[in-house]
C-alpha cells in the first residue's frame, strides 16, 4: 500500500442477505484520490449503488468510513463518516458523528464498513478485533437507542465498546431517524438510521486492541503537541468547554438568525431562556468530549426541578436547542433538554425533527393540516408529535416521510414555507439576510445543512444584503476545506473556532501517512469528491437544474418581520447571479452540471461516461 | 507525589490514555496506557470515572501478587518484568481498577509517574489530572 501509516488496509463487506462477510484491501485510487470518510463513501455509492435502487432497497448500502486521521495523536480525531443513498432525497446523503466507534473500528482492524443486503430478523453487526459477525439483535429491536447500546455494553459486559445503534424511529423508516454513538454522539443527518432499520441492523458495536500504524510517531506527537498548546492558550478553547456549540444561540439572536416558529422569524423573545448560559446556570452537570479532543465541548445536562427533573441528556447542541427550541417556540432550557432526550432515545434527527414540528404546527394554523394537536410552545403536545411520528401513528405516519413530502401532498400555500432544499430540512440559520449562506444551503450537496459551508460569518462580516460575487467564492473554499474535515475525517472546530492554521493537518498526515502533499492538493481531492456528490444527484435525477439549488419561496417572498434586518428578504435576481457565479467557478454549466473538462480534469472521466451512456446531457466546458 | 484525579471535570475523551501509551512504548494505541478514562451513564445520571494508580496507602495490588513481582520503591509501584507470570490477580485487587494488560506487552500496566512529570496531566483539556505531594 502506497500509505506508510494511518491506515489498518481493510475493508469489511458485511452481505446481511447472505450473512457473508468478506474482507477486501484498500486499493490506492482509495487511498489517493478518495483519501477515506465521506470521500470513500461518495466513490463507493457512485461505483455501487445505481440509479434506480431506492433508499430502502436492500441493494442500498451504507457506508461507515474513517479516515487517515481517525484515532491518531491529534485533538478532535474521534470522527467516523456514515454515506448511503438518502431516504430524504434520494440521492447522495452523509452524516459524521464523533465519540470514539471510528477509533474503535480502526483498532479492530478496518478502515470501513460496507453494508449492504438486507436481513429478515434483527441483527447487530459486531467488529472485535479482526473478527466481524452478525449477530441476533431480537431483543434489541424495540428499544431506544441509548437503551440498546447500554443492554449491548451490559451483555458483552464491556464499557470500552463502542456502538452506533438506531431508535424506534429508524426500525419504523422514519425518513429522518438518526444513528446514536456513546450515548449522546449523533450522525443525525439524511436519515440513514432507517436505512439501517430497512436493513434490521440495530446495531454495529466496535472494540479493539491493536496498534493504529504510524510512519513518523515523533512527528505525529509534535504536530499534535504544538497543536494542543495552540489550543489550550485560546481564550476561546475554556467558552466552547463551558458552553460548547450553545454559545450560538445567542449570538444568533443578535444577528437575525436564530429560526423561530418554522423559520417565520429570525429573533427569538425567549433566547435567553434557552441560551448557553441558561444552559451553564441551570442545568449543565458536566462534558464529554470526542477522542482526543484539546476543547471538549460536549456538554452533559441535567434537569434539576420541575416535571422533567431528572432528565439527561448528552447537550443540548446549538442546532437542537434552536431547531426544537426556538423553531418550535419552547420555553425553557429544561424543555429542551426533555425534547433533546426523547429524540435521541426515539432515534429521531433533532434538526429534521424540529423543522418537520414546526412546520406542521404552522400548517395546522394555516388550516392547511388536520390532526396535529400540538401548537408552538406545547412542549407535552410536541413531545407526543415526535412519538407519533418515530411510532409512525395518526398524523406522525405522514410527517415520518419529512417536510418535502408533506408539502407536495398539500401544495399551495404549504410549499412557500416548507423549509427545506433538496428534501433536506434547513438547519439552524435563518438565511434572509444572509445570502452567502442561503448560496451555502441551496448548493450543499446533501441537501440544506450549514456542515459544508458555514458562510454567515462571512456575511456578518462584508455585508447582509451584498451579493457580490466573492460570497460564491468564499463559498466553495469553505465546500472544499470543509468537507476535507468529513473526508480526513477528524473534527473541524479547532480551526472553525479557535483558528488552528490549516498547515498542521498538513503536517500531520504527512507524520501518519508518510505521503507528501502539500494541502491543496488535499483540497483538491474535496473538489473532486464534492463534484462526485453533484454527479450522483445528476444520475439520479438527471432533470435537475438550477432550480434545485434555491432556498424555499419563503425567504424570497416575506421579508422578516421583526429585528436589526426587518423587512429584509433574499433577492431573487441577486440569488441567481451568486449562482451563476458559482457555477463559473466551479467548471459547471448554468445549470449546475458540472462540465466534462473539469470533471477529466479531476480524474472523474468514468463519471462521464456513465452520465453520458445513461443519456445525462454534458457539455464540454 | 502522586496523581490527583478529580473525575467531576473529567470528559473522558481519552487523551490521557494515548499520551500514556505513546510516552512509554510509541504506539499509537490508547489501550496500551495505564489510564482510562470512561463514561457511565446511568437512569438519571451520567459519571466519569478516571481509571489510574493512585498510589493508595494499602496497595493491595502488591500483596496480591503471589511472585513478588510488584514493588513499591518509594516513588511508584515498579513491575519487575522477570518476576511478572501474568497471573493477572493484581488488576482484580486494585480498589481503582488501575491496572491493565494487553496481549502484546508481557506486563501489567501501572501507572509510573513518567519519572515524575506525568504526560498526561500536561494533556488534559479540561484539567481533570493533577499531580499532588501529599
Amino acid at each position: 500500500m502506497i500509505a506508510r501509516g494511518g491506515y489498518m488496509n481493510k475493508i469489511a463487506r458485511v452481505n446481511l442477505t447472505k450473512r457473508e462477510v468478506k474482507v477486501q484491501e484498500l486499493t490506492e485510487e482509495l487511498v489517493l484520490n478518495y483519501v477515506g470518510g465521506r470521500g470513500w463513501g461518495a466513490k463507493m455509492l457512485w461505483d455501487e449503488v445505481p440509479r434506480g435502487v431506492e433508499p430502502f432497497f436492500p441493494d442500498n448500502k451504507v457506508v461507515i468510513a474513517t479516515g487517515p486521521l481517525t484515532g491518531t495523536y491529534f485533538t478532535g480525531t474521534g470522527k467516523t463518516t456514515l454515506c448511503s443513498k438518502s431516504p430524504m432525497t434520494g440521492a447522495y446523503g452523509d452524516s459524521n458523528v464523533g465519540g470514539r466507534f471510528g477509533v474503535e473500528l480502526k483498532q479492530a482492524g478496518f478502515d470501513a464498513l460496507i453494508i449492504e443486503g438486507k436481513s429478515d430478523k434483527p441483527v447487530y453487526v459486531k467488529v472485535f478485533d479482526g473478527e466481524v459477525s452478525i449477530e441476533k439483535a431480537d431483543h434489541l429491536w424495540g428499544l431506544g437507542s441509548i437503551e440498546a447500546e447500554e443492554a449491548l455494553k451490559r451483555e458483552l459486559n464491556d464499557r470500552s465498546i463502542s456502538c452506533l445503534t438506531i431508535g424506534p424511529a429508524g426500525e419504523n423508516l422514519v425518513c429522518f431517524a438518526s444513528i446514536t454513538s456513546d450515548f449522546g454522539r449523533q450522525a443525525g443527518r439524511t436519515g440513514i438510521g432507517a436505512v439501517l432499520g430497512s436493513k434490521k441492523v440495530k446495531a454495529v458495536v466496535a472494540s479493539g486492541s491493536m496498534d493504529i500504524p504510524i510512519y513518523d510517531v515523533e512527528s505525529m506527537i509534535e504536530v499534535a503537541r504544538e497543536a494542543y498548546e495552540y489550543c489550550f492558550k485560546n481564550e476561546g478553547q475554556k467558552a466552547w468547554i463551558r458552553q460548547g456549540t450553545m454559545q450560538l444561540i445567542l449570538w444568533s439572536n443578535e444577528n437575525s438568525a436564530l429560526p423561530t416558529r418554522n423559520m417565520s422569524e429570525a429573533v427569538y423573545e425567549k433566547a435567553e431562556m434557552i441560551s448557553g448560559d441558561a444552559m451553564e446556570s441551570r442545568v449543565k452537570i458536566g462534558n464529554h468530549g470526542c477522542f482526543c479532543c484539546a476543547m471538549p465541548c460536549g456538554q452533559i445536562s441535567r434537569v434539576k426541578e420541575g416535571k422533567f427533573a431528572g432528565t439527561v441528556v448528552e447537550g443540548p447542541e446549538y442546532e437542537t436547542a434552536a431547531m426544537i427550541g426556538s423553531n418550535c417556540a419552547l420555553n425553557s432550557i429544561e424543555e429542551v433538554v426533555k425534547l433533546n432526550r426523547l429524540c435521541d432515545e426515539l432515534g429521531l434527527d433533532t434538526i429534521s425533527t424540529g423543522g418537520v414540528v414546526a412546520f406542521a404546527i404552522e400548517c395546522k394554523r394555516k388550516g392547511l393540516l388536520k390532526g396535529i394537536e400540538a401548537d408552538f410552545g406545547d412542549v407535552d403536545g410536541i413531545a407526543k408529535l415526535v412519538e407519533d411520528i418515530a411510532y409512525r401513528r395518526g398524523i406522525g405516519d405522514l410527517l415520518a416521510h419529512g417536510t418535502k413530502r408533506v408539502a407536495e401532498k398539500l401544495g399551495g400555500e404549504a410549499v412557500k414555507v416548507a423549509m427545506h432544499v433538496k428534501g433536506l430540512e434547513i438547519s439552524a440559520y435563518e438565511s434572509r439576510a444572509a445570502p452567502a449562506m442561503a448560496l451555502a444551503y441551496g448548493t450543499c450537496d446533501i441537501g440544506a445543512h450549514h456542515n459544508r459551508a458555514w458562510a454567515i460569518t462571512y456575511d456578518i462580516k462584508v455585508g447582509r444584503t451584498l451579493y457580490t460575487p466573492d460570497k460564491a467564492k468564499w463559498v466553495i473554499y469553505l465546500q472544499h476545506v470543509r468537507s476535507l474535515f468529513d473526508i480526513l475525517t477528524c473534527c473541524r472546530l479547532p480551526w472553525v473556532e479557535l483558528s488552528l492554521p490549516l498547515t498542521y493537518y498538513e503536517r500531520l498526515y504527512r507524520a501518519v501517512t508518510g505521503i507528501d502533499r502539500k494541502f491543496d492538493d488535499l483540497l483538491m481531492v474535496a473538489e473532486r469528491v464534492y463534484n462526485l456528490t453533484r454527479c450522483i444527484w445528476l444520475r439520479e435525477y438527471p432533470h435537475m437544474d438550477r432550480s434545485w439549488d434555491y432556498p424555499p419561496p419563503r425567504w424570497f417572498e416575506e421579508g422578516l418581520p421583526s429585528g436589526p434586518f426587518k423587512g429584509v428578504k433574499l433577492d431573487r435576481e441577486g440569488y441567481g447571479r451568486l449562482l451563476d457565479e458559482y457555477y463559473r467557478l466551479r467548471g459547471w454549466d448554468r445549470n449546475g452540471r458540472p462540465t466534462k473538462s473539469k470533471l477529466r480534469s479531476l480524474d472523474l472521466g468514468f463519471v462521464v461516461e456513465e452520465l453520458e451512456k445513461l443519456g445525462v446531457d454534458l457539455s464540454e466546458g | 507525589m502522586r496523581l490527583e484525579v478529580l473525575e467531576e471535570r473529567c470528559a473522558a475523551c481519552g487523551v490521557c490514555e494515548l499520551t500514556c501509551a505513546l510516552a512509554h512504548f510509541k504506539v499509537n494505541n490508547p489501550k496500551k496506557s495505564a489510564i482510562r478514562a470512561e463514561m457511565w451513564v446511568l437512569k438519571d445520571d451520567v459519571k466519569m470515572r478516571i481509571k489510574v494508580c493512585r498510589l493508595c496507602e494499602e496497595k493491595p495490588c502488591i500483596k496480591a501478587c503471589p511472585s513478588g513481582a510488584l514493588k513499591f520503591d518509594g516513588r511508584r509501584v515498579e513491575v519487575d518484568e522477570a518476576l511478572c507470570t501474568l497471573c493477572k490477580k493484581c488488576a482484580p485487587a486494585c480498589p481503582f481498577e488501575g491496572i491493565f494488560f494487553h496481549e502484546d506487552l508481557r506486563i501489567p500496566l501501572v501507572c509510573d509517574l513518567c519519572n515524575g512529570d506525568p504526560q498526561c496531566v500536561r494533556m488534559c483539556p479540561t484539567e481533570a489530572l493533577r499531580v499532588t505531594e501529599s
